[in-house]
């Protein structure tokens, strides 16, 4: 690290001893998945938007920063080793890159500053029940009528969608040609109506995931985003940032850690403690291995102007990393794998936990942790374009 | 595919084995097994009444004890029909576990406790594993002094699976020795109400109960020691082991029919999923997985059966055999399933969590390899 850059982290630090409250880490550390309490969350972006904080990544003149690619690294490995909750990434991380580089004056004026202060709160509308891998089959569709789209249909695995007062959607305009021609862009109010959804009870008994259904829901043509029939080069580039947005490498420490922690307490046979078996320290190393691979491939994503296929490379190994890891921590949770205890994960539970202390989080992240080769691009899709792109295999 | 993995049966086993489907097929379905799940934790289900009415809580007992002398390859057949109907009913707990242990035990032990649970009217748990101890399979620190007239018990017992139910639970104790010592181990018979006793009970991930519980100078009489002999921990560790393994064998045969059948409807790209080579690879190497898993479960069904010398070294390879192909089979049923298979409403994950907890019991993966490598070859 540069002196700036120790500097830097220095300010980073610094902030987060003095914002991050005891209540938003237990958020932090009490996430099983990508998505931490939602409350939290919000706290915490309003803090982090308060000092500037809350889409770095974004242009300066939009509200984010100038900060190098390292400035970037070192603020997020602060925040998630310092266990902030995360944000609610669907706008900041992903619409917000979006909109700037396709949305019209008047888009960016009206939708950014709200997206940066945590006032709208937006989920994705791209999956259907019949267009998941093969998501340009999609079919809800959008008819013009005057000044409005009527919007018919139904999206499935809309994150949050039960807490967001917007949605950002794909639907068909057309019919015509390939189907990935007819694809529009939308924004919509949560609230308009015709839009509705059911929440989705996920295997951790908890609700991320809804089902949002169009009847009739009348959309103006200006939340158009990009030309009509041309969205699915707008989530072309945002599913770029969905892939290579992420750092899964600072995900790999604090997974690794944990797992370290959980086998350095529990006995695997005969007094041998898990991280002393032989075999099982052989495991983990060899998985740190990997991570340290992980973390210089996504180093060289973020150095390289056209990373192109790595950022699949990064996705599939990155995610099957962290699936190796959680499976190995629960590995060595042995039987205290069994109490279900979701109270113990609300921030504030004050009550004693059941087994030990360390790994309340263990078995639902485990468990979580298997849908992130199937969200966002599945590990077959992501095969799939190396495949073709990268080893030209028709 | 195969639909047994206990080999030729004869006419009480196939009448078993046909009455056990029948019942699941017809009353266990999914929305039955979640009222299950969801229902009271200190409540018995109906179905457990059932499960007497049919006489399958007499299977493993001796017909001297008014039993059905039932050996391994009846427990098989029962055990692998609960994985493939995800059954919840303590079965392992009250039957095979604590059941079978009271079953060595004295007269007066047994009358006061066989009986009623071959009638379903008694309730069991067997309460082994010691908080961070728990894979290690003679950790005991839990302790059991003579007292004037028994036995005075002093400890505690982590994650005792049908602990909220139980109205007896055998527990472990360590009556001599070294805590990691395989010698000195009495198993005792406790009763829920006991002085000293208390449980914190809870409902477990894969929809079970569970308890900790904490012996707080619980007095208990002589004959409540029903063996402190090394084999009898490792006899009834180990059909739990086996019987948990038999589940899981049902379980993986599920998943795969569920995987393979939802991957001929499910369609992408104009075509069924399952038309994919990559997918109908992925499949193939499930089903070997459970057809590796199902040719130990019958190697170890026989050895049991024979009370062959090499039944350890088979169960601690049928184990960590059943450990790999669980998981290569739960993890492929999820991914190719796709966000469907991540949800409460689909049975799928359910599959998935149940196999993921048998994984972690009786034993680690060391615990088993180890063992394996110790014993004499085949």
């Amino acid at each position: 690290m540069t002196k700036d850059e120790l500097t830097f982290q220095t300010e980073v630090r610094q902030f987060i001893a003095e914002y991050l409250s005891p209540e938003l880490v237990r958020a932090g550390k009490n996430m099983t998945s990508v998505f931490a309490d939602y409350d939290c969350a919000l706290q915490w972006h309003k803090i982090l938007d308060a000092k500037g904080w809350a889409a770095p990544a974004w242009p300066a003149e939009f509200g984010g920063t100038d900060w190098t690619q390292n400035q970037h690294q070192i603020f997020q490995r602060e925040l998630k080793l310092g266990n902030a909750p995360a944000l609610m990434a669907l706008g900041i991380q992903m619409l917000g890159p979006i909109l700037i580089k396709y949305g019209t004056e008047q888009q960016k004026q009206e939708y950014l500053p709200r997206i940066r202060s945590g006032e709208d709160i937006w989920c994705q509308g791209y999956s259907e029940p019949g267009a998941g891998s093969d998501l340009a089959s999609l079919a809800t569709r959008a008819e013009r009528d005057g000044d409005h789209y009527v919007v018919n249909g139904s999206k499935i695995w809309t994150s949050f969608a039960h807490r967001a007062n917007k949605i950002f959607c794909l639907v068909r305009t057309s019919t015509e040609g390939r189907p990935q021609a007819g694809i529009s862009f939308l924004l919509a109010d949560m609230d308009t109506p015709g839009i509705s959804l059911s929440e989705i009870i996920g295997l951790d008994g908890t609700v991320e995931q809804c089902q949002v259904f169009f009847s009739d829901a009348r959309i103006p043509v200006a939340n158009l985003l990009g030309e009509e029939n041309q969205g699915w080069s707008v989530a072309k580039y945002l599913l770029e940032f969905e892939r290579g947005g992420h750092n899964y490498s600072i995900d790999h420490q604090k997974l690794l850690a944990k797992a370290r922690a959980i086998a350095g307490r529990q006995y695997a046979h005969n007094g041998v403690c898990y991280l002393d078996d032989a075999a099982f320290s052989d495991h983990l190393a060899a998985l740190e291995i990997d991570a340290i691979a992980l973390e210089f491939t996504e180093q060289r994503i973020k150095a390289s102007d056209a990373p192109g296929s790595l950022t699949s490379v990064a996705k599939l190994a990155g995610t099957e990393l962290s699936q190796k890891i959680s499976a190995l921590a629960s590995d060595a949770l042995g039987a205290h794998n069994a109490p279900l205890q979701r109270d113990a994960l609300e921030v504030n539970y004050t009550d004693e936990v059941i087994g030990p202390d360390n790994a309340i989080t263990t078995f639902a992240e485990y468990i979580n942790m298997r849908a992130a080769t199937i969200y966002g691009g599945s590990a077959e899709i992501q095969r799939n374009i190396i495949a073709r792109a990268v080893l030209g295999l028709r | 595919m195969e639909s047994s993995s206990a080999g030729n049966f004869n006419d009480e086993q196939q009448m078993l084995a046909d009455s056990v489907a029948k019942y699941l097929t017809e009353t266990y379905d999914f929305e039955t097994r979640r009222a299950v799940a969801n229902g009271d934790l200190l409540t018995p289900q109906p179905q457990w009444q059932q499960f007497a009415d049919m006489g399958w809580l007499t299977l493993p007992f001796d017909e001297r004890d008014g039993g059905f002398n039932g050996g391994p390859k009846e427990l098989a057949i029962v055990f692998e029909a609960f994985g493939e109907h995800l059954v919840l009913e303590p079965y392992l707990e009250t039957v095979v576990l604590a059941g079978t242990t009271i079953a060595n035990g004295e007269e007066a032990l047994k009358k006061r406790y066989l009986d009623g649970i071959m009638a379903g009217d008694i309730h069991a748990a067997f309460g082994h594993g010691e908080a961070e101890h728990s894979a290690e399979r003679y950790y005991v620190a839990t302790s059991a002094v003579q007292s004037a007239d028994g036995w005075r018990l002093n400890g505690a017992k982590s994650v005792v699976a049908n602990g909220p139910l139980a109205d007896v639970v055998v527990v472990s104790a360590r009556i001599s020795g070294d805590v990691r010592s395989p010698q000195g181990i009495g198993l005792f018979a406790v009763e829920r109400g006991a002085a000293g006793f208390t449980a914190r009970d809870y409902v477990t991930v894969d929809g079970r109960r569970a308890s900790e519980i904490i012996l707080d100078q619980v007095d208990v009489g002589a004959e409540a020691l029903i063996s402190s002999a090394r084999e009898t921990l490792d006899q009834t560790l180990d059909l739990g082991c086996f019987a948990v393994c038999a589940e899981a064998v049902g379980a993986m045969q599920a998943l795969l029919s569920a995987t393979v059948e939802y991957c001929q409807q499910r369609r992408q790209f104009g075509q069924p999923i399952g038309s994919f080579q990559a997918l109908q690879h992925r499949m193939v190497d499930m089903y070997i997985a459970l057809e590796l898993a199902r040719s130990l479960l019958g190697a170890t069904t026989d050895a049991l059966a024979n009370n062959s010398r090499h039944s350890e070294r088979l169960i601690s390879a049928l184990k960590y055999r059943v450990d790999q192909s669980a998981r290569a089979i739960s993890y492929g049923a999820l991914q190719l399933h796709g966000g469907i298979a991540m949800t409460d409403e689909l049975n799928v994950g359910h599959y998935f969590k149940r196999l993921a907890l048998i994984e972690k019991q009786f034993g680690s993966a060391q615990f088993h390899l180890q063992r394996f490598k110790q014993q004499p070859i085949i």
